[in-house]
């Protein structure tokens, strides 16, 4: 049984259905600038994807995970409109300055640090290179993790019942921590580990989703 | 009505305002809990990373149970619910995060050989 197929499968379609909720929210009772964080799950959830369908085909395995990190960093500036939505020249100047950023970072992994995945027991381990690994963690903490809680903030924003700005600044942020450890960790216990964290973190946002859906007043 | 207890018209009583700073001490104890780790990731002395993985996993634990406590008390305050269910739910699935992060932790500091593997 191929559980990385399984396990990220599952995941990446998780991902979908949270980018795809949270689109709707967007839609109708959120700030239209969020589509872009529903976008950047978009991207995470066919990174996902394109790992299940590269653990069933190991040839594959090194191109995938190439192709997983430009969807990442793809998301990533989504992002960077979500971060700096205030200020329309940060954000231009933000989003020219990851897209260098990015090329360079591919440049980098294809001729110093190409990948070196492995399957081992039927789990998919990314292997990654230390400093591969420092800064695809520092692109969650200082990217992902200050637009989820920006997301959060929105999506509470006209919720005005105590304790869910907390409960949603706290599944935003956990979450973008295990998505951080899911990348870094090497050995198959701890993959299973915060897979598992992981998974339980989308669940409650799948359902925090929900739960906006219904409190939010409409937009128009 | 005042900032701090925006629900109440008299103004804050000494009593009332020594609640607030308890917040603060979750935000040291944050701090104290990261300074732990990187402290356990850059150092050679086996004997103390075990000593501190298995503080840090005990933090992790008592911090779980907290966590879950903490919501669910803040749902029984919500009338509507939806939002208390939601509560409870981010309550079960958040401590049940923070166990496994703290087992982790501590599932390291009993078994070396099970490296984080960064």
């Amino acid at each position: 049984m191929n559980l990385a197929f399984i396990g990220f499968f599952i995941t990446g379609a998780v991902f979908a259905i949270y980018a795809y909720t949270f689109y709707s929210l967007a839609e109708k009772k959120l700030p239209v600038f969020l589509k872009n964080y529903a976008f950047a799950y978009f991207a995470l959830a066919l990174a996902f994807l394109i790992w299940a369908f590269a653990a069933l085909n190991n040839n594959f395995l090194v191109n995938s995970v190439i192709i997983g990190n430009v969807l990442l960093l793809l998301g990533s500036i989504f992002l960077l409109n979500v971060l700096f939505n205030n200020n329309k020249n940060i954000r231009i100047l933000s989003i020219v300055v990851g897209i260098i950023l990015s090329l360079v970072f591919i440049w980098m992994r294809l001729n110093y640090y190409l990948p070196t995945p492995f399957m081992s027991n039927g789990i998919l381990v990314f292997n990654t290179q230390k400093i591969i690994s420092i800064i695809l963690s520092s692109i969650f903490v200082f990217i992902w993790l200050p637009a989820n809680l920006v997301a959060a903030k929105k999506v509470t924003a006209n919720i005005s019942i105590q304790g869910m700005s907390f409960a949603y600044s706290f599944i935003y942020g956990v979450s973008t921590i295990a998505a951080i450890f899911f990348i870094a960790f090497k050995t198959v216990p701890m993959v299973i580990t915060a897979f598992v964290t992981l998974g339980i973190c989308f669940v409650m946002l799948i359902y925090s989703n929900y739960v906006a859906s219904k409190l939010l007043p409409n937009q128009k | 009505m005042n900032e701090i207890f925006p629900n109440q018209t008299e103004p804050v009583t000494p009593a009332q305002v020594q609640v607030k700073p308890s917040y603060k001490v979750h935000n040291w104890i944050a701090l104290v809990y990261v300074i732990l780790l990187a402290i356990t990731f850059f150092n050679e002395n086996e004997g103390l990373a075990n000593i501190l993985f298995f503080v840090m996993g005990g933090f992790g634990l008592v911090a779980g149970i907290g966590f879950i406590v903490r919501m669910f008390k803040m749902g029984h305050g919500v009338q509507n619910s939806l939002a208390r269910v939601f509560l409870y739910f981010v309550g079960i699935g958040g401590g049940i995060v923070i166990f496994i992060i703290a087992g982790i932790v501590a599932l390291i500091g009993v078994f070396r050989h099970i490296s984080f593997g960064f």
